[in-house]
């Protein structure tokens, strides 16, 4: 463990010496680009890239104004230097992207198989992403591009992100703003050495709009950044079974969400090694602050979490393996620490007033608890929980929902081994501060747990564990003096204990 | 003709006095109305416009923000009052206007049948024109707006107008900016004593982005404003054969458009009496910077037009009568006589105007060379007693004869087709015989220290005259490069008045 | 003559057979004169060639965009006031093709532009632009984008149509066979370097009532077989 982390401080250092200093800056409105938020500059800025890319590289800097564009690549030595100000926006109209063949989906600005790339700056990235989704509703409404339409909206594939970069090595992205994608806002797919450094991302103006998306990626940094996504703000995502994520640090982040704040999956088919995370803040997000979930038989481990601070959010800590895509390949989750956590949880709807909020959904249910759950051949094994606070608002009310903590009443708790993963997927859990289920190793070492009113429910149930070692473990509700606050079943103590 | 003036002058007086002085003001936020350009703001506006009629009148005031709108209905006694950095937008929604079942038309503000009401202070009007009218476009296209969608586009009926007071006494308009309608901009329609001042019109956003139209009015004032118009910028109309529009003053007024600046028209069924318009300036115009129209069967008499500055504008004056709705008219006939235009001057140019504006006039009628001022009555309808005085028009010349070709000889001037059911334009003739005015089937016509200047050569006589009676040339001056013994006038079957 | 008259008569099916109107629209196309279209125009006539042809007509109004790519079966009616508009930036005529245009077509049949309308190609703004990056040494001296430009097509007819301001030639047609060019105005008079048509290799042409107004040649008619030209002048009267 203490290892890989070291590994990774080094990290952080090397991306930020790697940076080239470029050789030379041209101005886009050389090139005849308008900043005037109504010429569509689309082949003036790809041509602008393609002629410094093609005669040593450089940054395309672009002063002050609106540059409306469509798709864009991002070539190999070019960096997009957006100056206060300056704003790339999106065109309005659909017809104006690309589909990339290799990746399948629509991106604003794309970056394939490019070394040395960049966006810089901090100017603006407008995805306009709501009236392109809502001007693709219509041409898929009158035949002119075939989608089903579900959820009464375009599928993720007909709806442009603003940033997908893939395969591609040294890649920097500092300072600017991005905002409003129809899809994900930031996908970073298979690519090495990726430095984010100071950015802003507002993303919030359609559904899926993800902060960051790090796909099969090695050697990651993400720091000193600020997130406020409808869907997932910081997301590591593994498609490719024959990958793996690894290398990745965050450091000193604000993330906002109607999704979760740090999420590791959905889609996780080869895994995530070799993560540390530290000094997130987490805000007004709708599911999870910290979520880890191995569910498409890819492999979690080495993923270390120090220093969160997460208020106003539903649930703080959620851990899963599922079965939903594995084919044949066992989902492993091993070997996580996270370690100094203060959350505070809300009775009411923490991402409301949001544009694009969370859907309310799994109801009836009270307040859900944070939770461990693993399968019963499938455990999540060798976390670590120490010094973490976590204050919950009580008001639960069995009349409402109800799950007691009979035998019978827990082993009724359905595995869902194949569904979406979500802290809210149980519906009802028996307790209101922490539930761990099929997980072998599970540490907890000065664990407060907090609730400003009573609950029918029990503090803790843990159920199907072995190795369980609770140290410092304190529990404060009012006026449950005699309650019963933690209920094992199935369960071993560590050495014995 | 004097008479007329002094009548105006007193009108205008009597108008200024009639504005009433409201009792109270009220902050539309008391109401709850949200400034923060996404809270769709009608219900609650309308709540205010009513408990304010209600109570004896006022002013409904909008503080500087954004104020989402749809249709809302203003109410007697009511002045909406939109201070600096104050906004009413329209939602872009279609579905949030409502289509009046007595005007059959959509608009954001609305007024039928009240008095003393206005709209004041610096703030603006947003119609949103083209997010609306192309949200209208694709409800028809979706089926469940009922719409031909004849030139690809929304007809007129379902796209919003800004403001269309109907049947209203009373109204003061002055201050504000209309912007960006889906239709034409502002209408008054059948209203008396209204009073337009200081407004600034740009509307550009769509097609029929009139700047003002002034519907079978009674009383008007237009002053001291500035237009910048996709259509026509001034526009009066009749559309009741029963009503006639009169007594209207525009003075110290400016403007461009991709179509005329001043139009009299087209609809002009009961027609138009005792105008004066004083003192325009006219830039960057398609059309024609004056162009009165009498094709419906109305009449049009009484109309002084006194200082007008047109520079850049495809046409100076065009004077039409015409037969466009034969069978709707009962054979009524057309009217076009007693109009005085002096002090004039004008410049015509080569290219095309209004280049570069949103929404450019349509290129059309070709081929034909620059076309030159005309009145052009019909053999039995004919326009009577116009004066020309004081006039000076610049041409460009250059007129090619292997582009276009239409000679003087007499069988080539009588063949210049009648027309009289078409949409009357300055072009609509294509290629007319002179450079510099045309004039036909009219009688008692008095041209007056005219001036005709061509910078280049151009095949064509400055002037041509064919079937007219009473025709008065004086003091009439003509240059055109290299043209030393080119007969200038062509007269065709026309009887000269006895100086 | 005989060839003539099958040469008419393969015209006239060559135009009716696309029965299908489909308005701008419908695809996006804006008359705005400001939004550019290239990415809903091309669309539209992919969409319209890939569902058994058709027109794609515009209405009054100004449509702006750069270089779009005609496909068999697609007929494009410019109604009376309909313009399209070239863009300004040399970037946006960024086909490979070795004649670059504002439109083009390499190797399609049955197609053509019709109506009232204009084809505007900014020619000046557009020399301007492409001094200026040459200046810059961003682009380079490259071939110099024609309003129209078709090769191996075959059944094209382009009638009615007002042809301003192009920067360079107004046609270019190499290799087509069947071609009505007819009752076309090009004009060019403010260009320095505006010319007409070029012909090279192309069988059976008819060109009818044809008003040319360039500052260079006016028609350039190499290689080609059975070329009738009736009817068509210049500016100074000179029959082309």
């Amino acid at each position: 463990m203490i290892n890989y982390v070291k590994q990774l401080q080094i990290l952080i250092l090397a991306l930020g010496l790697s940076i080239p200093l470029f050789a030379k800056d041209y101005p886009a409105a050389s090139f005849g680009a308008k900043n005037d938020g109504v010429t569509l500059n689309t082949s003036v800025i790809q041509s602008a890239i393609d002629f410094i890319s093609e005669n040593g590289g450089g940054r395309l800097v672009f002063a002050p104004g609106v540059y409306l564009a469509g798709s864009l690549y991002i070539k190999s030595d070019v960096t997009l230097h957006l100056e206060e100000g300056a704003e790339l926006k999106g065109s309005a109209n659909p017809f104006d992207y690309v589909q990339d063949k290799h990746i399948g989906w629509m991106s604003f600005i794309f970056s394939v198989k490019q070394k040395n790339i960049g966006i810089t700056g901090p100017g603006v990235i407008n995805g306009n992403g709501f009236t392109v989704a809502t001007n693709m509703v219509s041409y898929i409404q009158r035949g002119l591009v075939t989608d089903a339409l579900s959820y009464d909206r375009p599928d993720a594939a007909n709806r442009p992100t603003n940033i997908y970069f893939r395969e591609c090595e040294k890649v920097l992205v500092a300072e600017g703003t991005q905002k409003d994608p129809a899809c994900w806002n930031f996908v970073v797919d298979q690519c090495t050495d990726v430095m984010i450094d100071r950015i802003k991302i507002d993303s919030k103006a359609y559904w899926n709009n993800d902060g960051i998306d790090i796909v099969d990626c090695e050697r990651v940094v993400i720091k000193d950044s600020y997130i406020d996504a409808s869907d997932d703000a910081i997301c590591f995502k593994s498609h490719d079974a024959s990958k793996i994520g690894q290398d990745v640090v965050v450091d000193n982040c604000t993330v906002r969400s109607s999704a979760s704040g740090l999420k590791f999956g959905t889609v996780n088919r080869g895994g995530f090694r070799n993560f540390k995370i530290t000094n997130l803040k987490v805000i007004d997000t709708y599911r999870s602050a910290i979520t880890i979930q191995a569910v498409d038989g890819g492999l979690v481990e080495n993923i270390l979490i120090d220093g969160v601070k997460s208020y106003n959010t539903w649930n703080a800590i959620y851990l899963r393996m599922g079965d939903r895509w594995s084919g044949d390949k066992t989902s492993t989750l091993n070997n996580v620490v996270i370690r100094n956590v203060y959350a505070e949880i809300p009775f009411d709807k923490p991402d409301a007033g949001y544009r694009y909020e969370g859907p309310v959904e799994d109801l009836p249910r009270n307040i859900s608890p944070s939770s461990i759950v693993g399968l019963p051949d499938w455990r999540i094994k060798n976390v670590v929980l120490s010094n973490i606070e976590i204050v919950y608002p009580g008001g639960s009310n069995p009349h409402y929902a109800k799950r007691g903590t009979s035998k019978q009443e827990l082993e009724s708790i359905p595995e869902m081994h194949q569904a979406y993963p979500e802290f809210s997927q149980f519906k009802e859990l028996p307790a209101w501060g922490f539930y761990v289920r099929h997980a072998d190793n599970i540490t907890f070492d000065n664990v407060k747990l907090k609730i400003k009113g009573s609950d029918y429910r029990p503090a803790i149930v843990i159920d199907d564990a072995k190795d369980i070692d609770l140290k410092n473990v304190s529990i404060e509700e009012p006026g449950n003096k005699n309650k019963k606050e933690i209920i094992m079943n199935n369960t071993t103590k560590k050495g014995g204990k | 003709m004097k008479k007329t003036g002094k009548l105006i002058a007193c009108f205008i007086v009597w108008v200024f006095i009639s504005i009433g002085v409201f009792a109270k003001d009220y902050p539309v936020s008391g109401f709850g109305a949200k400034n923060d350009g996404r809270t769709l703001n009608t219900a609650i506006v309308q709540g205010a416009i009513d408990f304010i009629t209600a109570n004896g009148g006022g002013r409904l005031v909008f503080d500087s923000g954004v104020y989402i709108m749809g249709s809302v209905y203003l109410k007697s006694n009511v002045t909406l009052h939109l201070k600096k950095g104050a906004e009413l937008r329209s939602s872009g929604n279609g579905l949030d206007f409502v289509k009046d079942p007595y005007i059959g038309w959509m608009s954001m503000i609305f007024a039928l049948k009240q008095d003393n009401i206005g709209i004041t202070g610096d703030g603006m009007i947003d119609g949103m024109g083209f997010t609306t009218a192309l949200c209208m476009l694709e409800y028809a296209r979706k089926g469940f707006l009922v719409d031909a969608m004849s030139y690809d586009r929304a007809k007129e009926d379902n796209r919003p107008v800004n403001i269309y007071f109907r049947e209203c006494n009373n109204v003061t308009i002055t201050g504000i900016k209309l912007k960006d309608p889906a239709n034409w901009n502002q209408v008054y329609d059948q209203c008396k004593n209204v009073y337009v001042d200081s407004i600034t019109v740009d509307c550009k956003s769509y097609w029929n982005n009139d700047g003002i139209d002034i519907v079978d009015c009674d009383g008007v004032v237009i002053k001291n404003s500035y237009f910048d118009a996709a259509d026509d910028i001034i526009c009066f109309k009749s559309h009741d054969a029963t009503k006639i529009c009169q007594n209207v003053v525009v003075e110290n007024c400016s403007g461009r458009s991709s179509a005329n600046g001043i139009k009299f028209g087209t609809l002009s069924r009961g027609g138009f009496r005792n105008f004066k318009i004083t003192n325009v300036t006219i830039f960057d115009t398609y059309r024609s910077a004056i162009t009165l129209q009498s094709v419906d069967g109305g009449i049009v008499e009484n109309i002084l037009i006194d200082g007008v500055k047109s520079y850049n504008t495809g046409n100076v004056i065009f004077l039409r009568i015409g037969d466009r709705y034969k069978p709707l008219n009962d054979g009524k006939a057309s009217i076009l006589k007693d109009v005085i235009i002096k002090n004039v001057y004008a410049e015509v140019p080569l290219s095309k105007p209004d280049s570069g504006y949103s929404y450019e006039g349509p290129v059309e009628d070709l081929p034909r060379n620059i076309s030159p001022s005309a009145i052009v009555g019909l053999p039995d309808w004919r326009i009577e007693n116009v004066t020309l005085s004081n006039i000076e028009i610049v041409y460009p010349g250059g007129g090619n004869p292997y582009y276009a070709k239409r000679g003087t000889s007499k069988e080539e001037l009588e063949s210049i087709p009648e027309m009289p059911f078409a949409y009357p334009e300055f072009s609509q003739f294509k290629e007319l015989p002179a450079w510099g005015f045309y004039v036909r089937h009219a009688d008692n016509i008095t041209f007056d220290n005219v001036i005709l200047r061509a910078k280049e050569a151009d095949y064509r006589p400055a002037i041509v005259v064919d079937d007219a009676k009473d025709l008065k040339l004086q003091k009439m001056t003509i240059t055109e490069p290299a043209a030393k013994n080119k007969k200038q006038t062509i007269l065709n079957n026309v009887t000269q008045k006895k100086k | 003559m005989k060839k003539y008259k099958l040469f008419v008569l393969l015209l006239f099916v060559g135009l009716s057979v696309s029965a299908n109107e489909y308005n701008a629209s419908f695809f996006g196309i804006k008359s705005d004169g400001i939004t550019n279209n290239t990415g809903s125009i091309q669309k539209a006539i992919d969409y319209i060639s890939e569902h058994r042809g058709g027109t794609l007509v515009f209405y009054v109004g100004r449509y702006l965009t750069g270089t779009i790519h005609l496909k068999s079966g697609v007929k494009i009616r410019l109604e009376e006031g309909a313009i399209l508009v070239g863009a300004s930036s040399p970037y946006d005529y960024n086909s490979k093709s070795a004649t670059k245009a504002l439109i083009e077509a390499d190797g399609q049949s049955n197609i053509g532009i019709y109506g009232k309308g204009v084809i505007e190609g900014s020619g000046n703004a557009l020399i301007k632009n492409t001094n200026d990056l040459l200046s810059l040494g961003y682009i380079r001296k490259d071939s110099e984008p024609a309003l129209v430009s078709l090769s191996n097509c075959m059944n094209v007819s382009f009638t009615g149509i007002h042809f301003w301001n192009g920067p360079y030639n107004a046609l270019v047609l190499n290799g087509c066979k069947t071609v009505n060019l007819e009752g076309l105005d090009i004009n060019g008079k403010n260009i320095a370097t505006s010319a007409g048509i070029v012909l090279n290799g192309c069988k059976w042409v008819n060109l009818k009532d044809l008003f040319v107004e360039v500052k260079k040649t006016p028609l350039v008619n190499l290689n080609n077989q059975f070329v009738t030209v009736q009817n068509s002048i210049t500016s100074k009267g000179i029959s082309l």
